[in-house]
């Protein structure tokens, strides 16, 4: 029998609402539009102020995989994945290393994309390419994981079934989940490729700010909810004492390793992510950026650490799920079937995620598309394109780059939960740690030639990406070692430079040529 | 930008706090309930605000205005 939807019309035309107050924002962000070029379109003409800017750097941050993940991973794993606080922090600790900097020289020197600060830099066109293409591949990586997210969230919402542990099997409702996933991924798509080309950046920095604030309140909300409906931390440590002790036991020394190898790969990597690199450009002040970076250092003691509480919390319920990260449709099913109030309020969480995702999505969706206009079209094919010219292709860029993912996503329905696709998915953070030392040494050691970053990245590329590419195979490096890929490739990187550099001082005449900016 | 030494040992000491890797040698007191939570939990939690902390204080009182444009 097919299972029964838990939405009625209230709740559905709450959230058909929300979704029309985001066209509504990018209708405003195009009518506030000052010119038509690039750094208008791309960054808002580099004027975000203050609140706009935190919500949209905490929106495009905490993604729906830290409602669904997040709360998943803790269900697994206890407090072991206490490691998601640290490493969430650890990004804003790792911008303390350039955002500062690299703000003052794009205000300078008006950047757009990350590579131009690379060019700016070094003055290379083999490297400003190769780290374009890493950024492009991380980027469109993350996009299509945010769709199948999209299309999974609307159809876990709709047809899960808490007694089963998973969306029933039977033809009926497994073809209305099937509907419920591509319905998922072609609505929200469609709204956030209208909002988007409507108001470009500005338009996703304010639908960043509502989505933000609904984010914030859907995780105060669900905590509040568990803890009320389902006991306190506390009284779940005392069930898993019982049933399952490892969830509340401390990691052995491997464990703690892996633990430092999570805050310096997603550290590193989501300080870098071109997303986060495109807001340090976008703040329309020093003191704005730093103001905002203050308030995001806290921000995952309230995100993560709740994520991390439902969690734990849910995993003392002993759901028999068929994944872990249905323990949140799971509670919220529960909840709202307790009340009146908590339907409500589960209603407004379901926007959350909703916000989660498309915030996310629609941030990374805008730098590919500047990307690929700025740093491959412009760049190589057509320098002497026009700004309105480079404007309108971008959003054509947009539009072709988001059918192409959401035909992925859709077209990968039923291999989601396939290996090789997973493995390839999460392939992101391991390339992108490459880039570090090129934003972050570049900065501050002024003789830094181009070809050790150069060759430092493509040997750092080359063992983390062969490492990783172990997974799939016998040779696993992360499971034997602890630490992953990308850390070992980032170690091998610096080495390289390390190496190059010092030889390269040897031949001082050519040194200072190569070193700066052109 | 040279580097403030006693701040960056004060960041290892906090992430060597926030990282659990000591309490593997405290038996059970590791997780003895202490305001809800085990106790190495609380710990490192209370590291990850020790972290949260020095960074907000490090953006409010040294936020870099140096150019570095050569």
């Amino acid at each position: 029998m097919m299972a029964t939807l838990p939405f009625g019309p209230g709740a559905l035309t709450f959230i058909g609402l929300y979704l029309l107050s985001l066209l509504y924002l990018g209708w405003r962000g195009r009518q506030a539009q000052q010119e038509n070029t690039l750094k208008d379109f791309y960054l808002a003409g580099s004027g975000i102020g203050f609140t706009v800017l935190i919500f949209t750097l905490y929106a495009t941050q905490y993604s729906g995989n830290t409602l669904f993940g997040f709360t998943g991973n803790a269900h697994k794993n206890g407090f072991g994945w206490l490691v998601s606080v640290h490493f969430m922090t650890a990004i804003i600790v790792f911008y303390l290393l350039f955002a500062p900097w690299l703000h003052q020289l794009a205000k300078k020197h008006s950047f757009i994309t990350p590579a131009d600060y690379l060019t700016h830099r070094f003055a290379s066109t083999p490297l400003t390419a190769l780290a374009s293409v890493i950024m492009i591949i991380a980027a469109a990586n993350y996009l299509l994981a945010q769709l199948i997210a999209m299309g999974t969230a609307v159809e876990v919402l709709l047809v899960f079934d808490v007694g089963q542990g998973a969306i029933p099997s039977d033809p009926a409702t497994q073809h209305t989940a099937h509907m419920a996933f591509i319905i998922g991924v072609v609505l929200l798509t469609i709204i956030m490729l209208a909002y988007e080309t409507l108001g470009g950046f500005r338009a996703v920095a304010w639908t960043d700010a509502i989505q933000g604030i609904i984010l914030m309140i859907g995780f105060v909300i669900l905590l509040g909810l568990v803890i009320n409906r389902l006991g306190s931390p506390g009284d779940a440590i005392a069930i898993l004492a019982e049933s399952k002790d490892r969830l509340i036991q401390p990691p052995d020394t491997k464990g703690a390793w892996t633990w430092l190898s999570w805050i310096l790969v997603v550290g590193i990597g989501g300080a870098l992510y071109p997303q986060a690199i495109q807001r340090i450009y976008a703040a329309n002040s020093s003191n704005t950026l730093r103001k905002s970076l203050m308030v995001m250092a806290f921000m995952p003691l309230f995100t993560t650490l709740f994520a991390l509480l439902v969690g734990v919390i849910g995993a003392a319920q002993n759901y028999d799920l068929a994944k872990d990260t249905y323990i949140l449709p799971a509670i919220m099913r529960e909840i709202m079937a307790d009340s009146m109030i908590g339907y409500c309020l589960v209603v407004l969480l379901a926007a959350a995620i909703m916000a989660a995702l498309m915030s996310t999505a629609d941030s990374v969706l805008l730098i590919i598309s500047a990307m690929i206009t700025k740093d491959l079209y412009a760049r190589f094919i057509n320098p002497d394109a026009s700004e309105s010219d480079l404007t309108r292709l971008g959003k054509w860029v947009s539009l072709v780059v988001v059918v192409l993912m959401a035909g992925l996503a859709v077209g990968l329905y039923h291999f989601r939960d396939n290996n090789i696709l997973i493995t390839l998915m999460k392939l992101k953070f391991e390339m992108l740690l490459q880039l570090a030392p090129g934003f972050i040494l570049g900065l501050h050691w002024k003789n830094l030639p181009s070809r050790a970053v150069f060759a430092g990245m493509i040997v750092g590329l080359l063992v983390a990406v062969g490492l990783y590419f172990g997974r799939l195979a016998e040779f696993n490096s992360y499971k034997l070692t602890g630490i992953h890929e990308g850390v070992w490739g980032l170690l091998a990187n610096l080495v390289v430079i390390g190496l190059l550099a010092n030889n390269f001082f040897s031949h001082s005449s050519n040194s200072k040529q190569s070193a700066g900016p052109q | 930008m040279k580097p403030r030494w006693p701040i960056v040992v004060t960041y290892l000491i906090l992430f060597a706090i926030a990282i659990p890797w000591y309490w593997q040698w405290f038996g059970s007191a590791a997780i003895q309930p202490v305001f809800g939570l085990p106790r190495w939990v609380l710990v490192s939690i209370l590291g990850s605000v020790g972290i949260s902390v020095l960074t907000a204080w490090l953006i409010y009182k040294h936020w870099p205005e140096e150019d570095v444009d050569p």
